[in-house]
């Protein structure tokens, strides 16, 4: 009995998966989006679902190092964040994190590649400093809601099961937390 | 997670069921409600004295021509009221003696607003604060020229103190609000111990402790005196049983379940706002309330001894409940003022709070045997 309750419970919540996933704002699109190749780097606009507030944006090259950026600002629904002076050509990753509409910080990082004459292109050139898959680096302090966190797609899957359960029991949780 | 911490819950209510079925534990009780905290002394009590379970603020608007001399006169029967219920004896003509045999830590504690001071042609140790961006004050709760903060652990005391002061009062001064408060109820948590707040988060983590040092500095000056400050903080509890526990938690910068920072692993383990996670983002983000409220400085502290209040629910089921936030401190403007400057500025709480009343006083050292409240202001 419990555990044909506990079944349909289940289907319940995978049926109503993405419902919660959408109350928090999300990442749209970028400039530079993800993976590209940009000839020039002058600003940085991400876009959400909706105006976020609280912004902070970081960039940082295939060392680690960071570039120095204006202060994020947001208009209407983008981020924009001015590059303080043009970098070496090379590979960058975009760091952020924002308070949703509901309150919820999400959090995301954007690699890309910025082409030129490879002058001043730190050797290291292999890959992104961190390790994992860095652009589906779930937000915050506790993953709560991993798989809306960025604009990345097919983590939900790319993640497995454990990810997915992972995800259900803190939905269920949260489920009976707020009376849902 | 949530669930353990329910089940918790509902462990501790059997083992206080059981506990409360025991004689010891019924002569406790008895004993709790005649527990009295002394009023005479160089210190007002209601200040360092640990928060009872249930408060009324009542602040009163001078009537036109009460002076000096009258505000004397006030202050001695007022004295004698608050020296008398607190020992669990009738004020004089009480009309209901009966009700004061249970003093259940009663304590009755006047301050002084600006206007106040007006009337007695003398200087205000105090003055309004500064409006603040967040602010929505509404009137009603806001200011006054005397405040009387009653507090014990048995609302029906609350009522009566609350009742024999009013009735002293109110031919030298008008009522211009009330404001109760409730915390847990007595002896259902260990003393000392921090309470939750209707928001559900553990309120009163970085308070200065009574008796040490660092408690004397940052709330008491060395004549006795000390300042209040009391707000109406207004929850927006719909809104906030939106926020998720990510999100709570990142607003505070503290666990729901323990209160222990982000960073820590229990409640009073010092936050690390250095901390950054893999992005390099800070742990406890820029905006966190615990960042926002903190303060480095011991002596800058404040005491929070806030109440809850939880107001007629509308129609429509949305609660109207919030804070009776009252702080002590020696000197609001050195030591409360930055404090809420910082908050208003930025801190990712205020989408939830709304401060909607606010008055300040001077808290006049205590008296002993044959002196009055206020005796050094107003003689």
């Amino acid at each position: 009995m419990r555990a044909v309750a506990a079944l349909a419970a289940l289907l319940a919540v995978l049926v109503a998966a993405s419902a919660p996933a959408q109350a928090h704002d999300q990442l749209k699109g970028s400039d530079p989006a993800k993976d590209a190749t940009v000839g020039s780097l002058d600003s940085i606009t991400l876009t959400f679902s909706a105006g976020v507030r609280f912004p902070a944006m970081v960039l940082h090259d295939a060392a680690g190092a960071a570039i120095p950026l204006t202060e994020p600002e947001v208009q209407g629904k983008d981020l924009v964040a001015g590059v303080v002076s043009p970098p070496a050509p090379g590979r960058y990753v975009i760091g952020w994190r924002v308070v949703s509409s509901d309150g919820h910080p999400i959090e995301g990082e954007i690699p890309f590649t910025l082409a030129g004459s490879a002058t001043a292109v730190s050797p290291g050139t292999a890959a992104v400093p961190t390790a994992g898959a860095p652009a589906e680096r779930p937000a915050g302090p506790v993953p709560v809601s991993a798989p809306e966190e960025d604009s990345g797609g097919g983590l939900l899957w790319a993640g497995g099961a454990l990810v997915v359960l992972l995800g259900l029991g803190l939905f269920l949780v949260r489920g009976r937390r707020t009376g849902r | 997670m949530a669930e353990l911490t329910r089940r918790g819950l509902l462990a501790g209510g059997v083992v206080a069921g059981v506990a409360a079925l025991t004689p010891a534990a019924s002569a406790q009780q008895a004993r709790a409600a005649e527990t009295v905290v002394p009023f005479h002394g160089p210190r007002q009590a209601g200040v360092a004295t640990e928060p009872q379970a249930h408060a009324v603020f009542v602040a009163f608007d001078l009537r036109e021509g009460v002076d000096r001399d009258a505000l004397g006169r006030m202050m001695r029967l007022l004295t004698d009221d608050a020296r008398r219920l607190t020992q669990g004896r009738p004020a004089l003509a009480d009309t209901e003696p009966e009700l004061a045999a249970s003093p259940a830590r009663l304590t009755v504690t006047f301050g002084f607003g600006p206007g106040l001071y007006a009337h007695a042609d003398a200087k205000s140790p105090v003055k309004p604060l500064p409006r603040f961006s967040v602010d929505k004050l509404e009137k009603r709760w806001t200011g006054g020229d005397l405040l009387v903060q009653i507090c014990a652990d048995d609302p029906l005391t609350v009522t009566h103190a609350l009742r024999m002061i009013v009735k002293d009062a109110r031919s030298f001064a008008t009522v211009r609000w009330t404001q109760r408060g409730f915390r847990r109820a007595a002896g259902t948590q260990p003393g000392g111990q921090t309470q939750r707040n209707v928001m559900g988060q553990l309120d009163g983590t970085a308070n200065p402790r009574p008796g040490t040092p660092e408690f004397d500095l940052a709330v008491w000056r060395p004549d006795g005196t000390t300042q209040l400050v009391v707000r109406r903080i207004k929850a927006e509890l719909e809104t906030w049983d939106a926020a998720d526990v990510v999100a709570r938690e990142f607003t505070i910068g503290r666990r729901l379940a323990t209160g222990a920072p982000l960073t820590g692993v229990k409640e009073h383990d010092a936050p690390d706002f250095a901390a950054t996670e893999a992005h390099g983002f800070p742990v406890i983000s820029e905006y966190a309330h615990i960042r926002r409220a903190h303060v480095g400085d011991p002596s800058l502290r404040i005491l929070r001894r806030v109440y809850n209040y939880d107001e007629d629910v509308t129609a429509q089921g949305h609660a109207d409940s919030g804070l009776v936030f009252a702080s002590y401190q020696a000197d609001i403007e050195r030591q409360f003022v930055p404090i809420q400057r910082q908050l208003a500025e930025a801190d990712l709480l205020n989408e939830w709070i709304t401060p909607i009343g606010s008055a300040v006083f001077a808290i006049p050292r205590g008296c002993d045997e044959k002196g009055w409240i206020g005796q050094e202001v107003l003689s």
